[in-house]
């Protein structure tokens, strides 16, 4: 007994002297440290305008909330991306307990309005300059923005005033106001007279003009819901053109389809929106689903009864390293009768590559149609700061529900397919550029055995 | 909560004080060589005003940034490396760290830490195989003291341009430059990188008139 006590204790001072050696270390930790920094408060200075929750809402970091380095990096980087600050200064202290902390914003508030100027892309009217735009932002202190536009393209030229106005101090709440004067080119192809599989280009335009108000929902970051009335008149202008030709043609020669909406056409109606995930749609790894519904209807004043919906979707994965494949399904319907600049067009950068802008569907479009989208996307570079990445692609889709009384020599109707190549170049803090090769794997309409693309972003 | 004219006062002033404030730079360099290598003791001040010191003793981790750049006296041949040293404190051991490469350092008090920083012994600069032997050259050096992360916090520049789409059409894009920005930017060179303290140049120094010292010091094996 006396032995193993003996025993006992050589062990107890062995392992003291030990925790004495560990005690006396001084780089040594004793232990890992798990908890994290919490933010005790958050001191706002240098605001005149901006409400407290503006800041709070950008920053995203509120008391009580962990804090560490990244998350007070990406809240910097949201209040300067905001275009509401000239200066940002984040610093902090210490709170009253150990491991709180209270931060420090001094910031100086913008009051300038911007001058902006880009370009951009729409399917309706393809490449534009945005020439001049007057955009102030957070003018009233709640995050508002309004944008005075002015753009000009080789189909498109218009002026639009649009404003955004939070009505909750999360902006989970906000409405929209729009008015807009705008002309654009609508695009078709016929088989020139006489030559067997050689088909001109025709352009018609359309003056639109259009306000409208929107209440804008959010109820979370992903999740986003929309819902408006507007008013919105349509007019064809009284002459086409053969693009090709360089030669007029009188509205009154036009198919019976553009006759039948020859006058100007109130489309008064209910815009309904609704946006599901992040990511999938423009290139970033996640999905979203786009669901976007017009209700055009006599009793709102509009000359004709008509509902269009589109449906876009898009998923992006990550397969390793920064090797993604992307699918991309898009469709869209009309019930009722709507005028043919209306109906869906497709053929282009943003629903089949491969084939002419909108030259897979006739003048009076389609009343259905659907696409679907394939891409492998690859980095070029070893090095991720190049930002340069390639493609490889396959579109297939199609069209139903032509206008009945037109008689058609081309099946406007078969499933279309086309595939390809392309590049993108990531602007850092801008965006992205990209080129495409297309090539279409079934005739399509206009016989073209190779199409290239410039986009803004990704095709989906 | 004080009336709103009165935090605009506050906050201008501030901000006043803190572009005023002389910000951190290096105040006495002398190099000298040791074996191969082109050595120099560095001497900093204002590397912790009151903002910084507090930002690091809640917790939040600091990085300085020095960008050591050597030319010869017509002003050619530049070299240059940035020395990063990182900072941080864990409230709950009460314990400072000082990370400079491959170096790790504690310190159990502040005053200690900012002793380290303010002084740097022997930093190696360049090989001297690589210099002319009777080279004359000058020693320009910049510091910057950023909270939360160093460069890439510095990278956050002013919002200048982005890609926008409309959430009503997904097949919309727009490309928007804010041309004001631009043109601030370009007649304002430097930028507006508030981290960086002012630039200063020492020198000119002879190679072949440099004190010889005995220093252990890990050799650079490239230049960045």
């Amino acid at each position: 007994m006396n032995q193993q006590k003996q025993s006992s204790f050589r062990l107890l001072i062995a392992a003291s002297l030990l925790g004495l050696w560990f005690l006396a270390t001084p780089e040594v930790a004793l232990t890992q440290s798990t908890q994290s920094l919490k933010v005790a408060a958050v001191e706002i200075e240098g605001t005149w305008k901006t409400r407290d929750s503006v800041v709070l809402e950008l920053l995203d970091l509120r008391p009580g909330d962990d804090l560490d380095p990244a998350a007070l990096r990406r809240g910097r980087e949201r209040l300067l991306r905001s275009g509401y600050f000239y200066e940002l200064e984040i610093s902090s202290r210490p709170g009253e307990l150990r491991g709180e902390v209270i931060l420090v914003l001094s910031l100086l508030e913008r009051h300038r309005p911007y001058l902006d100027t880009g370009f951009g892309y729409r399917d309706s009217g393809g490449w534009y300059l945005n020439l001049l735009s007057l955009r102030s932002e957070n003018t009233l202190g709640f995050g508002d923005r309004t944008t005075l536009g002015f753009q000009l393209g080789f189909r498109t030229a218009g002026l639009s005033l649009e404003s955004w106005m939070p009505l909750k101090d999360d902006s989970s709440l906000a409405l929209r106001l729009r008015l807009s004067a705008l002309s654009e080119e609508h695009l078709w192809y016929e088989e020139e007279p006489g030559w067997d599989g050689l088909f001109d280009e025709y352009r018609l335009g359309l003056n639109h003009s259009l306000a409208e108000m929107a209440l804008e929902w959010r109820p979370r970051k992903s999740t986003r819901f929309n819902v408006g009335i507007a008013g919105v008149t349509t007019e064809p202008k009284e002459e086409g053109r053969n693009r090709d030709t360089d030669t007029g043609i009188p509205l009154n020669e036009m198919p019976a389809a553009v006759l039948e909406f020859r006058e100007q056409a109130l489309l008064h109606g209910i815009n309904l929106g609704m946006r599901l995930g992040e990511g999938g749609i423009d290139g970033k790894p996640g999905h979203s689903l786009h669901l976007a519904g017009r209700v055009v209807s006599e009793v709102l004043g509009a000359g004709s009864d008509f509902q269009r919906w589109t449906l876009a979707m898009g998923s992006c994965y990550r397969l390793f390293g920064e090797h993604d494949i992307a699918l991309g399904l898009r469709a869209g319907h009309i019930a009722g009768e709507a005028p043919w600049y209306e109906r869906f067009h497709i053929g282009g950068s943003y629903s089949l590559r491969g084939f002419r802008d909108h030259s897979l569907s006739p003048l009076s479009g389609h009343g259905s149609f659907w696409t679907a989208s394939g891409e492998y996307r690859f980095p070029l570079t070893a090095s991720k700061r190049t930002g340069l990445s390639g493609l490889a692609f396959l579109d297939l889709g199609c069209g139903y529900n032509l206008d009945d009384d037109q008689a058609y020599e081309i099946d406007y109707e078969a499933l279309q397919m086309g595939m390809g190549y392309g590049i993108r170049y990531e602007i850092p803090w801008a965006g992205v550029l990209g080129f495409d090769v297309g090539f279409p794997v079934t005739r399509g309409v206009t016989g073209e055995s190779t199409w290239y693309y410039l986009t803004l972003g990704h095709s989906f | 909560m004080a009336a709103p004219r009165l935090r605009l006062f506050f906050g201008l002033l501030l901000l006043a004080v803190g572009l005023l404030a002389e910000g951190p730079c290096v105040v006495r360099v002398e190099p000298a060589r040791s074996g191969d290598q082109l050595v120099a003791d560095l001497e900093f001040e204002n590397l912790f005003p009151r903002p910084i010191e507090n930002t690091l003793k809640s917790g939040l981790p600091i990085v300085i940034d020095c960008l050591i750049e050597m030319d010869d006296h017509a002003g050619e041949d530049p070299r240059g490396i940035v020395l990063r040293s990182e900072l941080g404190y864990d409230v709950w051991d009460g314990i400072f760290s000082l990370r400079r490469g491959e170096m790790h350092v504690s310190f159990e008090d502040f005053l200690a830490l900012q002793q380290a920083c303010d002084h740097l012994t022997a930093l190696p600069l360049a090989k001297l195989s690589d210099l002319p032997p009777a080279a004359t050259f000058h020693i320009h050096m910049r510091v910057a003291v950023s909270p939360f992360g160093g460069e890439d916090a510095d990278r956050v520049a002013r919002w200048l341009s982005e890609t926008v789409s409309d959430s009503r059409d997904p097949n919309s894009r727009e490309f928007r430059v804010d041309l004001g920005g631009l043109i601030d930017g370009f007649f304002r060179s430097t930028g507006r990188n508030q981290h960086w303290g002012e630039s200063r140049s020492f020198g000119p120094y002879r190679l072949d008139k440099l004190q010889e010292i005995a220093v252990i010091i890990p050799s650079i094996e490239d230049e960045p």
